[in-house]
């Protein structure tokens, strides 16, 4: 479990890292469980369904957050954080919010494949 | 924004598939979020008739995700060749995704990558730079592994396989294509690599074409890319094979059209009209030794790539507009054979034609569809097939491959002669009629037969308006009317089709006694081929790169 | 010098796709080929600058498109390698082997 602190270090947008690496270190994490354990103890701490729930709905999130943009009228994928601050740092938020949903995605839907290809011994 | 309708295009079949997406995290509502998902592809369709008078006046609609300006943003563009693109792939899109709402049940999952594959078509169609077609080849390419593999047969698997690794290898040289490009150039967007970069005509610049050239061809299946082709479309689930062989192989044709237009290509075109010529020969060949149903199609759809490839690449004034004329029909007709064909493996249980039977009492409707796909490939009056060919024959005035076109025309006949039994009027066995598949109806239920109708519809209007079509395809690529107009309806024309039609029937019953059958049944092992296929390929490109000096 | 290495490693990945009749081997072939474009590609970015692409940092930075550009890359060679086991995993429990000849010939068997 000390594996998942590892994943905060990747997770981030002023430095090398960002939502896809955060989100397979945290996958890696769940997979060394799975190799060392068995698919079993890995799944008691991580349900099947609650992972592809969680997949799913990040997916929607990074569509909705996307979508906010055009809601905003400034295209998809605008930047909806640039409206409401005008100071550099909160800017970078959107960036901030989309790694965050993509780190969840990535880590669960990568999770998954493993789990589902362990499932089947 | 008045611009910003060009984004729904791919924002519309997104959301559907976060709508079918739902429709999996909550089985109960998954009734509903299938067809609503389905209903998303509508709107591209009103989009790009909206935008299609701005770009008949020859204007390029420009958009960029996000509002980052070039060359930093993400950019759409939608000219005549992305208009062409994007509606082939809605029309037959929207006709099959209508059929898999049918009776065979697939599930939510399904629909979320069948429409994730359709935005990724989508977006080929209407990218503005070179990285971002990469990517969204690869949103079509992964949806695609997954949909052919989709009913768990060994086949499909196989084919899966096959087509993946042939594919991942052909874009690794795509990138390196885009590679060279950077290095050039440094940039990557389409619009600005137009405007000089472009032409530019150093070794390293025709490299990187040829590069590109090798990673598209493979998605297009001219020859030598072709040997993933026939299992894919033929082992895939039935209205995958549609637009498979309806949208897929198009969108990635015409994005090898605008690239080779944009890298100023044109010393290209003599060798890619023989691959062409050779491609349609080769393929027609094959298809007539088949028995399997499904392969017989898929054979065909390489050879009609090839008429569309060998016009294109003829250089004429008209070539843009016969090829992509084709190319429009072929989707029509080919997707509707598909499908049509598709129901008949269903119904029967079997996949040999000589075993399937006579369906054409079983299901009526469907067999005049398929008589009205046949017909239009075979290219008879008054079916779109027929005006296509004729567009293409005269865009390929005076070409020595052309020879090779017309031989394989009759074959084609041959062949759908060979095909047409199963739906020929027959004893009426209505106890498989009424028995049931897991549970399932055998016979297509209402939502397959109103797809089937309108894309037979289609081909008959775009048959018999066949010149209004060519003229309104001109416009959109060209920016001018129809100059050449070939003669459709007279009798002098009319007759010219008469003697492809006599040949064909011969070349039939000399088919009959089959030892060509012995051909197709050799095995093509993997390793082999590939070397050859990427080794030819890439030398004969290079060759030509090096020679045109 | 660097180039050299790249082309070989590239190299080596095709020859391991066309040569290698065990579907696995041949997925790794594809996954190694995959990397060399992707060093390539930050190879070449690379040359242009002296450090990571870091705002704030004062120094010339290296061109950070590319590498953008081949964070997609990666991300796409995950997904297909991942697919590619997937149905190397599937064949093999439905045929027991994982010789491409063989998943061939048999399925050549179940065609007509």
């Amino acid at each position: 479990m000390i594996l998942f602190g590892f994943y905060l270090l990747a997770y981030g947008h002023t430095s090398p890292g960002g939502g896809f690496q955060g989100g397979v270190v945290m996958a890696s994490g769940v997979i060394l469980l799975v190799v060392a354990r068995g698919a079993k103890a890995a799944e008691a701490i991580f349900p099947f369904r609650s992972l592809s729930t969680t997949e799913a709905v990040a997916f929607l999130a990074f569509i909705t957050a996307g979508l906010s943009g055009i809601v905003l009228s400034i295209g998809f994928l605008g930047n909806p954080m640039a409206r409401v601050y005008t100071s550099a740092v909160p800017r970078v938020g959107m960036t901030l919010i989309l790694n965050l949903i993509i780190g969840i995605e990535v880590g669960s839907g990568v999770s998954l494949i493993c789990l589902r290809l362990f499932r089947e011994e | 924004m008045t611009d910003g309708g060009l984004v729904w295009i791919l924002l519309a079949p997104l959301i559907g598939a976060s709508v079918a997406l739902l429709g999996k995290l909550f089985p109960g509502a998954s009734k509903v979020a299938r067809p609503l998902a389905a209903a998303s592809l509508t709107a591209p369709v009103f989009i790009l008739i909206s935008l299609a008078g701005r770009v008949l006046r020859g204007e390029v609609i420009r958009y960029s995700l996000g509002g980052w300006p070039q060359p930093m943003g993400i950019a759409l563009t939608m000219d005549g060749i992305a208009w062409v693109s994007a509606a082939i792939t809605a029309v037959i899109a929207l006709a099959v995704v209508l059929y898999s709402l049918g009776r065979e049940r697939y599930s939510s999952e399904f629909f979320f990558f069948f429409l994730m594959m359709v935005t990724g078509m989508f977006g080929v169609a209407v990218t503005g730079d070179l990285f971002t077609m990469f990517v969204f080849f690869e949103i079509i390419a992964v949806t695609i592994y997954v949909l052919i593999a989709w009913e768990g047969t060994v086949t499909g698997l196989a084919a899966s396989f096959k087509y993946l690794i042939l594919s991942s290898t052909g874009i690794l040289f795509f990138l390196l294509g885009i590679f060279l490009v950077y290095r050039e150039t440094g940039i990557l967007s389409i619009s600005l690599l137009g405007e000089g970069p472009a032409g530019t005509d150093t070794a390293v610049m025709r490299l990187a074409l040829a590069s590109l050239c090798v990673g598209i061809g493979v998605r297009t299946a001219f020859i030598p890319f072709h040997t993933w082709l026939p299992e894919a479309h033929a082992y895939a689930p039935h209205p995958i094979s549609a637009i498979l062989s309806g949208a897929m192989i198009k969108v990635s044709f015409f994005a090898m059209v605008r690239v080779i237009m944009l890298f100023k290509g044109e010393y290209l075109y003599p060798m890619l009209t023989w691959i062409g010529a050779i491609t349609a020969l080769t393929a027609v060949v094959s298809a007539l030794a088949q028995t399997d149903v499904k392969r017989l199609l898929a054979y065909h759809s390489i050879s009609q790539l090839g008429y569309i490839l060998a016009v294109f690449a003829a250089g004429s004034s008209i070539a843009l507009t016969a090829s992509f004329f084709h190319a429009a029909n072929h989707a029509l007709f080919k997707s509707l054979l598909f499908l049509t064909v598709g129901a008949a493996v269903r119904f029967s249980g079997e996949r040999n034609l000589y075993r399937m039977g006579r369906l054409g009492r079983e299901m009526p409707v469907f067999a005049v569809a398929f008589f009205a796909g046949a017909l239009s490939i075979s290219g008879i009056p008054p079916f779109n097939g027929f005006a296509s060919k004729a567009f293409i024959v005269s865009g390929m005035e005076g070409s020595i491959a052309y020879p090779l076109l017309w031989i394989t025309s009759f074959l084609t006949v041959a062949s759908f002669i060979k095909l047409g039994r199963i739906y020929l009027p027959g004893a009426a066995t209505s106890e498989i009629g009424n028995s049931e598949i897991q549970g399932l109806k055998r016979t297509p239920g209402a939502l397959e037969t109103i797809s089937v109708s309108l894309l037979t519809l289609a081909c008959v209007a775009t048959g018999v308006f066949g010149t209004r079509t060519a003229d309104f395809l001109n416009r959109l690529l060209y920016g001018t009317p129809l100059s050449v107009v070939p003669d459709l309806f007279s009798v002098k024309a009319l007759l010219k089709t008469l003697p492809v039609a006599v040949l064909g029937i011969a070349a039939y019953k000399l088919v009959l006694t089959e030892t060509g059958q012995r051909l197709s049944q050799k095995v093509k092992a993997m390793a082999p081929p590939l070397r050859v296929v990427l080794v030819l390929f890439l030398a004969g490109l290079l060759a030509f790169a090096a020679a045109a000096y | 010098m660097a180039l050299y290495l790249i082309g070989a490693i590239f190299l080596t990945g095709l020859w391991g796709v066309v040569n290698r009749a065990n579907m696995v081997k041949k997925v790794i072939g594809l996954s190694i080929a995959n990397s060399a474009i992707i060093l390539l590609f930050v190879y070449q970015g690379s040359l242009s600058g002296n450090t990571a692409p870091i705002e704030g940092t004062g120094e010339v930075m290296v061109d950070p498109l590319p590498q953008a550009l081949m964070l997609t890359a990666i991300v796409v060679g995950v997904c297909v390698m991942a697919l590619a086991l997937v149905l190397v995993y599937r064949l093999y429990r439905k045929l027991g082997t994982l010789d491409i000849r063989e998943v061939e010939r048999r399925s050549w068997k179940l065609h007509d």
